[in-house]
Parts: C-alpha cells; structure tokens; sequence
C-alpha cells in the first residue's frame, strides 16, 4: 500500500500551509530523511523531508495551499498503484485522538517542551493520531506515560518499544554519563540522544530561526542587596528570606505588566498577548535543561514568589515536577548567576517572544554622582523575537526591570 | 553399545524412515507412480524394491485420485499405507479423496474407522520447473479439519517426523522439498521419532522472530546470519508440522523478540503464513513493536524463465529485507 505523505504541522498554531516546490518528481526514489519539498508556513518557507524511503508514486498538491493533514502525495513501491479516489487533494478530517486509558496518570515526565504538534517531522501524525506499536503502548501503560508526548523513531514516525525505554530511561537514570568514567585517551563515548535532548535540540533550533535581537543593560544591585541582608535579619528561625533571583522574578513580572508587549507569545497568524505573567524559571537539572512555569507572578508578593519559585524549582531538580507545570510560560529567565559568569546571550525559548538572560552580580567601578564608587553590579541581557517586539518596546521593558532592581521599593 | 553416525541426506532420511517402518512392520507399504524400478521421479524409493519386493513397493497407474482412494481403502483395513503423490501439484487429483474421504472418515465413522494413510508429495520452485510442477500446495491442505501436514527442512526431521506420520492414526500429508534432498546431515543409525505438532528452534536470536518451513528455513538462516552483520539477533522457529501448529512456540519466542517475520515458498496471499500473522497478532498482539511481515512467492503462476522464478520466490534476500523492515533499519 502506498503510504500518503500528509502535510505537517510544523508549529503550534499552524493551520495549513503552501506548497512551494517539489523536489522530487514522480517516478522518483527518495530516501527517508532527504529533502522532498518546500513547504511556506506563516512562519518559515522549508524544506521538508521525507518521512519513508520509496518512490514518489503522485503528487497529489504540486503547488498551493492546502490544510494540514491533507494528502499532498503518495510514496510507495516501485509499480504500486496509488488509490484513485484519494488522488486528487482532499483535506483529510483529523480522526479523534485514541481514548486514552481512564486509569493512566501521567508521571511527571521530563519533557518540558515536547509539545507533540510541532514534532510532525520527526514522527507526529498531522492529524494528531499517535502511531505506536502495541508492544509500546503496552509498556507506556504500565509505566504511566503518555505516548502523545513522545517522538517515534520507528518507520513513518511510528512510537516504538526503544523510543518508550528511552523516556524511561532518561526519567531514571539520566546521568549515565557522569564525569570522572575512566576512559583510555582517545576513546570516545557515544551518547544516545535521549528525549530531553531531543526536545531541546529540536526546539532551541527551531528558536534559531527567528530574527532575535539583543539588548544590555547593567542594574546596581546595592539596594537590593542591602533589602536582602534586612530581610535575612529579620528571618524567623526556619524561614527563607527571598534571594536575588527572587527580586530579579519581580522585577520582570512588574516590568512585564507595564510593557505586555514582551509578555507575548508569537503564533503562526497572530501576537499573543498576555495579561499574566507566568515566567519560565530555565533550571539545569541532571537530564538537561528544564523550564518549570512560576503562574500568576504579577499577582505574587515578594516572599510568596520566593516560596513558590524555590518549592517549583527543587521539584524540578528531583524529578517530581508535573508536565502541566511545565507548559505555558510567556517569558523566561534564565540565571547563570551562581556559575560566575557575567554576561550572556540566552536563546529564545519559543513561542515565547523574550527571554532575559542574568549573569553574576559583580562588583564594579560606577560613577556616583560624579564620583568614581564600588558597586555590585548585575548584567541582564534581553533577546527579543523581533518578529513580535521591537526595539523600542523592549528597551523600555529592560529599563523598567533595571530600574526596578535599582529601587526595589518601586516595586514592592 | 556405541553410537554409529552416517551421514544421510534428506532424501536417504526419508528412504530410511519407510525402510525401517516396513522392516519392522509388514501393515506398511508404499505406493505411487514409478517408485518401484524407477525409484520415483526423485529417487526417493530407489532399492526399496529390492529390498520389499512388488507386493510392497508397488507402482501405481497416473491416476492420483485412484491411488489415494486405494491408499484410504487400505489404511481404514488396518494397514499404514505411504502414498507417494509424484508432484504436490497433482494433489488436485486426489483432492476429493483427501478433504472428503481421509479427513472425514474417522469423523464420519463415529470413530469406528481410522485412516492411518501418510500421502508423501514433493514439489517445489528453484528447477525452472514452471506453473504446474513447482507450486507449493500446503496451504490448501492446513485448512481442512481432519488432515495432518508436515513440512520438515532437514534431514533429522524429515526421517523423524516421517515415522510418527507412518505411526499416527490420522492421514497425514507430508510434504518434502525438492531443493532440500541433497541436504546432509549426521544422523545415529538408531531412528529418532519427532512427534508431531512440536517446533523446533533451528536458531535463537533476541531481536526478531521468523517462522519459516521449509526451503525457506536454510534461507532464513542464511538471512539471521546476514542481519547478525548488521547487530540484529534473529530467531528462527520452523514449525515443523503445520496442522496441528505448536502455537505456543512461536507465541513464547514472539513475546520474547516483540518482532515476527513469517516465510515461505508458497504464495504470500492466503498463503499459511496468513495464518501465522494473525495468530500472532491475536495472541501477542501486546507484545509486537511491529507488524507481521509475510514473505513469499508473487501472487502468479510460477514462471519457466529461471530469471523470472528467481523473481518470483522468496529467498534470503527477501527474508533479510523483512528483517530489517521489522526492526525499522530498511
């Protein structure tokens, strides 16, 4: 049986797309994996490739626009006949997920970004359907995982027993690699990909491809410093006062409120703009880098965002973390702080229009009213998806942030 | 006492498992077209004569329907008759006899009659043999309640099995490849009876199971040792008997390998590998990570052009790309 090329889903919120260019022409070989068309989304005109080796039996949309799910073309064995009645373009009526299984609670998996509809190349079926073996589904029922956030590297995308070991393997055993494993010099380790890599390849690629721009600005933390070491006074015995990143959290979520452009998402037709603030706390965990969602952070005071940022952030170290928090963010920070580094360059984290990159605070020579003083010193750098934000709006949304850190009682 | 080994081929193995059957018990005979002076058109009765003379190594007239209708006759009279059907092609000629009259007759009989009666047939493609003498018909014949078959691929089973087909009760259709008479293998003067309806795992592997008969065993094998290249461990179960199938077996290695490919020489559409897949699928189904594949002949007369043939039938190649498609590296 010929097997029907579908138009994908490339991104969340993708509704069809335009044909450009083929390739291959029919009577072709082609290999999986090697480019078979151009495809132009709202978004991005690329290439596509295909999902199974064989022959290009019939193109079905030479050129256009079409829904996704709909068969554009029919790739099959040399000689297969292609079905008359699907031959010509009809959108495809996307078939209802499988139901799932009523007594399967997820476990916290570690997949913060393995959003299934933007994962159409690399085995999603565009039409939603999860294609897995039995064998798979089998142990993802036992194993209380849901297959609908897994890639499938079986043949045309399909979730095999591998992929589900796999996911498995990186929740349990994630650093396989720990550092000091004695090697002979010259020896290389191989390290499968895991789903967490995987994930954070795919998406920090696809991040990639925006036009992002970057903006600096550098905060005297005097003052914060100094509320903080009050606050440590004042601690009852067992309480956590706030730290830095605290008040950097309520800097951004009080400068995000003010300038709701940078608060945004970008989707395929439209800017979204958010009126919560729910900030991506980026944290380095053994399996790779994770961004739990802080929600509501407007609304939080200064302790309580201390107390919910610390409580999020260690679950998400020990794995416990629930999928549902980690979805849905509409900024994020990512704090290199602790690592002694002063300034850096974070890459989007889409759909997400801005993410705010926070270095050491060091101590600098500033000038003070006309007067050469020691200050600490905080470098926050801003990139923006200039799709969605421009310059201007964001470099009022850093000021307000660095002015806010500058005198956090404007903020409190 | 210490053990002798000959050497024997398939066909010598199966020679043996009649000679010994008939020195031991006067009930067996055989019976067919040139098998006395001739020794059958694949010399599988050759000396027989010799040996039994014209009262039990006896030729019949060419007429298939007749020979096998005597053969019934006589086994439900109390001897064990072999039947030797020239080509498996001409089963057709005996067809009535066998589905209507072999498999029926104990059934029919309330179990007053019994119909001991092996019918031993040759065929097979690879000799350029064409459409009407190179057809493999087992599955025409696993789907008729009442009737045994038997497929052995080696020599150790075909003279194994043959004897608990002689000494079994119901009518057995036994089916020997002509590609597989010159296979060799050592083997203890002393017979070594196989009872039927048991597999046997002709290699074990992890990764992937292929239940192949016949010639398509050696080739399956052939195809494990080239998918071991490649990191893949193969196993490979052959059935041995067809009807009754040891389900259990290919159900034990299936959930062990998560991966089934089923081969054979006949064609692939309805063929008995059809039955294979489905009852995998029925019984293992939570344990496959892919689907069945079938391999075997194109659906289409077998063609005389050796280039043709070779097209047409399975071999190793064919077993090897259905490895690897089941493992999801084609």
């Amino acid at each position: 049986m010929p097997s029907e090329i579908k138009l994908p889903r490339l991104g969340q919120g993708m509704e069809s797309g335009v044909v450009t260019k083929w390739l291959k022409s029919e009577g072709q070989a082609v290999a999986k994996g090697e480019p078979l068309y151009e495809l132009d989304t709202d978004k991005v005109t690329q290439e596509v490739e295909s999902p199974l080796s064989g022959v290009l039996l019939r193109i079905v949309l030479a050129e256009g626009e079409a829904p996704v799910g709909t068969t554009i073309a029919y790739v099959g064995e040399e000689g297969e006949q292609v079905p008359e009645a699907a031959a010509r373009t009809t959108p495809v009526k996307p078939e209802p997920e499988p139901e799932p299984e009523p007594e399967t609670k997820p476990e916290p998996a570690f997949e913060p970004v393995a959003l299934r509809p933007a994962a159409s190349l690399d085995g999603a079926e565009p039409d939603g359907r999860t294609k897995a073996s039995p064998l798979a589904r089998r142990l993802a029922r036992e194993r209380g995982l849901d297959l609908a956030r897994m890639a499938g590297s079986g043949p045309e995308g399909r979730i095999v027993a591998e992929d589900v070991k796999r996911a498995v393997s990186a929740m349990a055993a994630p650093s396989a690699s720990a550092v000091g494993a004695a090697g002979a010099p010259g020896q290389v380790e191989r390290i499968p990909l895991t789903n967490v890599r995987r994930t954070i390849a795919r998406r920090l690629t696809e991040a990639w491809q925006a036009p992002a721009f970057q903006l600096t600005s550098s905060a005297d933390m005097s003052e914060v410093l100094e509320m903080r070491a009050r606050l440590r006074e004042r601690a009852q015995p067992g309480e956590r006062p706030a730290s830095v990143a605290d008040f950097l959290t309520r800097a951004c979520a009080q400068a995000l409120i003010r300038y709701p452009g940078v608060n945004a998402l970008w989707l395929a037709n439209a800017i979204e703009i958010h009126h919560s603030v729910d900030i991506g706390i980026a944290t380095a965990t053994d399996r790779g880098l994770i961004v739990p969602v802080l929600r509501g952070c407007e609304r939080r005071s200064l302790s309580e965002l201390a107390e919910a940022r610390r409580d999020l952030v260690s679950r998400t170290l020990d794995g416990t973390i629930g999928l549902e928090e980690l979805e849905g963010g509409t900024f994020t920070i990512s704090n290199l702080g602790t690592f002694d580094v002063e300034q850096f360059v974070a890459v989007l984290n889409p759909p997400q229009v801005a993410i705010i990159a926070a270095g050491a605070i060091v101590e600098r020579p500033v000038a003070r009213a006309g007067e050469v003083a020691i200050a600490p010193v905080l470098t926050l750098t801003l990139t923006c998806d200039h799709r969605a934000v421009d310059g201007s709006v964001a470099a009022e949304f850093l000021a307000a942030a660095k002015g806010f850190l500058e005198e956090p009682g404007l903020m409190l | 006492m210490p053990e002798t080994k000959t050497r024997f081929s398939y066909r010598e193995a199966v020679r043996d498992a009649m000679s010994q059957a008939m020195r031991r018990d006067p009930d067996v005979f055989v019976m067919g077209q040139d098998i006395a002076e001739h020794g059958g058109s694949q010399k599988v009765t050759l000396g027989m004569l010799e040996e039994f003379g014209p009262d039990r190594v006896r030729n019949a007239p060419i007429s298939e329907m007749a020979l096998t209708g005597a053969g019934i006759g006589a086994a439900m009279l109390g001897m064990r008759p072999i039947v030797e059907i020239m080509y498996e092609d001409f089963l057709t000629l005996a067809m009535e006899q066998l589905v209507n009259h072999a498999a029926k007759e104990r059934y029919m009989s309330g179990g007053q009659l019994k119909v001991p009666l092996t019918v031993r047939t040759q065929g097979g493609a690879g000799w350029s043999s064409a459409a009407q003498h190179g057809q493999q018909t087992e599955g025409w014949f696993v789907g008729v309640p009442g009737l045994k078959v038997v497929y052995p691929s080696t020599p150790r089973d075909a003279r194994g099995l043959l004897w608990s087909s002689i000494y079994d009760d119901n009518c057995v259709v036994f089916f020997e490849h002509v590609q597989l008479y010159n296979q060799r293998e050592e083997l203890p003067e002393e017979l070594e009876p196989i009872p039927l309806g048991k597999a046997r795992i002709a290699r074990a592997g992890e990764d992937v199971t292929v239940v192949a008969t016949g010639p398509l065993v050696p080739e399956a094998l052939a195809a494990a040792e080239q998918a071991e290249q490649d990191g893949i461990s193969v196993e490979v179960v052959d059935p041995r008997t067809l009807q009754p199938l040891d389900e259990e077996a290919i159900l034990e290695s299936v959930r062990k390998t998560s991966r089934c490919v089923v081969a054979h020489e006949a064609v692939r559409r309805m063929g008995f590998g059809a039955e294979v897949a489905a009852l995998v699928q029925e019984k293992a189904f939570d344990w496959l990570d892919a689907p069945v594949e079938r391999v075997g002949a194109c659906f289409s007369p077998l063609p005389f052009a050796p280039s043709l043939e070779r097209a047409c039938i399975p071999r190793r190649e064919q077993v090897y790309a259905a490895i690897k498609r089941t493992v999801g590296s084609e």
